[in-house]
């Protein structure tokens, strides 16, 4: 690019406006490489790594693994921008990729505005408040009332079990009242929440002693989880896409 | 029944004529088959739940697939590692607790079936890729470089880690799915969570450095034992050294 220009102030606007350029090109060139990609990948599983064996820091929500983690995504994402005009031939490759940004934006999503609690209950009695992860309370605006909880046993007669005593279940019985008064029952097991007004309640523990309470996690996620597994979905997709289609691709090139 | 089936693997341990091999492995896989349904049969479910069952699907899986390789590439000369390899394993699962147990309640959701089997499928065809590039690394030295066996043995570790990284991803996501139903949350940094998330990355970076930067056999031999590594340690090394939600296995 040849610019002959009679001002020089203009001249110099000119200049700058390239040198800006230039830079721009750089960041984008450095995060669009593969290399750096790898560094990022290598530094994300030795971060992850470390932190199963060291579980007094909490790394996976440290300020730098939070980082990381973010650089990754625009490494991602800058790449992936850059493939998206090749859709046509690249298609398998984009929505895997796509699939990856998704998960990790629905991550951020929970981690911003998802809320993780925990609650007790007694039996008869009812309670409207859990307490979160940083310790604080937050109240509901209905009720939860235990009505019930009991522990299913095995049927230890049963062909071809093992005569120990084998736990089935766990039940909580639980009444939600608006305004003290009651809208409906259900009743929860581990892997059966119940979710009301976007809070999901998941069996988490009892008392192991005489049975009278009943402890509950306390999840709201209504935009994040949604999100992640959306993302999962295309990156399945993706995936077995480009694995198997290319693996098809590569045997005929093979037999030409 | 499992003693039966493990006779009839170890005999075709000192086997050295292929065919003869192969028949006796056919053999043995039918008989191993048999044993799986028949514990089906006697539990009522999907015999993939105590660590004594998966291991056993796992072998199962393995051999299969390794049948179906030698069916449609021709391989030979794997037979004998293969095998040994099956022996030693379901050697070593007979010190295991064999006992049928009713599933304990975090277990009854239909999510295990498709989040078990897909890993253990996924598991199987890493095993392989692994066997193949330690076979890869000891033909390397004594053919020169560019040897055809050598080539072959790379292209098939290669293949299989396309063909089980598919199913590694179906384990790890459905994983995620069942873990919101049961726990609350898709994903908790749980120890075995975090480590099939670093098996998973090891080898998609496997498939980035051959299919983007074009690797060759050598390096991409050694990634691949790192990331069956790390997948032990996952299944194994996890639930003996770290304590986290997947204690029941």
């Amino acid at each position: 690019l040849i610019l002959i220009n009679e001002d020089d102030k203009m001249g110099k606007i000119t200049t700058m406006y390239i040198k800006i350029n230039k830079l721009n090109n750089k960041i984008v060139n450095l995060f669009s490489s593969v290399q750096l990609t790898m560094i990022l990948l290598a530094l994300i599983i030795i971060a992850s790594a470390v932190g199963t064996f060291i579980r007094i820091v909490d790394t996976y929500r440290s300020w730098w693994f939070i980082l990381l983690l973010s650089l990754f995504w625009l490494n991602l994402f800058i790449c992936t921008i850059k493939r998206l005009k090749l859709w046509r031939t690249k298609l398998p490759s984009v929505l895997t990729h796509l699939g990856l940004l998704t998960i990790l934006a629905g991550a951020l999503i929970t981690s911003l505005f998802g809320e993780r609690g925990f609650l007790i209950v007694y039996k008869g009695y009812r309670q409207d408040t859990f307490i979160k992860r940083d310790g604080t309370f937050k109240e509901l605006d209905f009720k939860l009332r235990l009505d019930d909880f009991s522990i299913e046993w095995e049927d230890s007669g049963a062909k071809g079990l093992s005569s120990a005593a084998h736990i089935k279940t766990f039940k909580s019985k639980i009444t939600i009242l608006e305004n003290d008064m009651p809208v409906f029952v259900r009743t929860i097991e581990v892997n059966r929440p119940l979710t009301y007004k976007g809070y999901g309640f998941y069996q988490a523990s009892y008392d192991r002693e005489g049975l009278r309470w009943t402890g509950l996690d306390v999840v709201k996620d209504p935009a994040g989880a949604p999100v992640v597994f959306s993302g999962f979905i295309v990156l399945n997709i993706g995936i077995i896409l480009s694995l198997y289609l290319g693996q098809k691709n590569r045997d005929k090139g093979g037999n030409k | 029944l499992a003693a039966i089936l493990y006779f009839s693997r170890l005999i075709f341990k000192p086997q050295q004529l292929s065919n003869a091999a192969t028949v006796l492995m056919s053999i043995g896989f039918v008989l191993h088959t048999c044993y799986i349904v028949s514990r089906w049969y006697v539990s009522r479910r999907l015999p993939i739940v105590s660590l004594y069952e998966t291991i056993v699907f796992f072998v199962w899986s393995m051999v299969l697939i390794y049948l179906f390789l030698e069916k449609v590439y021709k391989l030979k000369y794997l037979e004998i590692s293969v095998s040994v390899l099956a022996a030693l394993v379901l050697a070593y699962t007979s010190v295991l607790d064999k006992s049928i147990r009713p599933l304990m309640p975090a277990l009854k959701s239909n999510w295990i079936f498709i989040h078990v089997i897909s890993y253990f499928i996924g598991y199987a065809g890493c095993a392989l890729s692994f066997i193949l590039s330690i076979c890869y690394l000891f033909v390397r030295r004594k053919e020169v470089s560019g040897g055809s066996l050598a080539w072959r043995l790379d292209d098939l570790s290669y293949r299989l880690i396309g063909f089980a990284f598919p199913f590694l991803t179906i384990g790890l996501t459905s994983g995620a799915v069942w873990a919101k139903v049961a726990w609350g949350s898709y994903w908790s940094w749980d120890p075995k969570e975090t480590w099939a998330l670093i098996t998973w990355l090891i080898y998609a970076t496997y498939l980035h450095l051959r299919i983007v930067r074009k690797w060759q056999a050598l390096p991409c031999a050694y990634v691949s034992i790192i990331g069956f590594l790390c997948l032990l340690f996952t299944f194994l090394g996890v639930n003996y050294l770290l304590k986290g939600l997947h204690s029941y296995l």
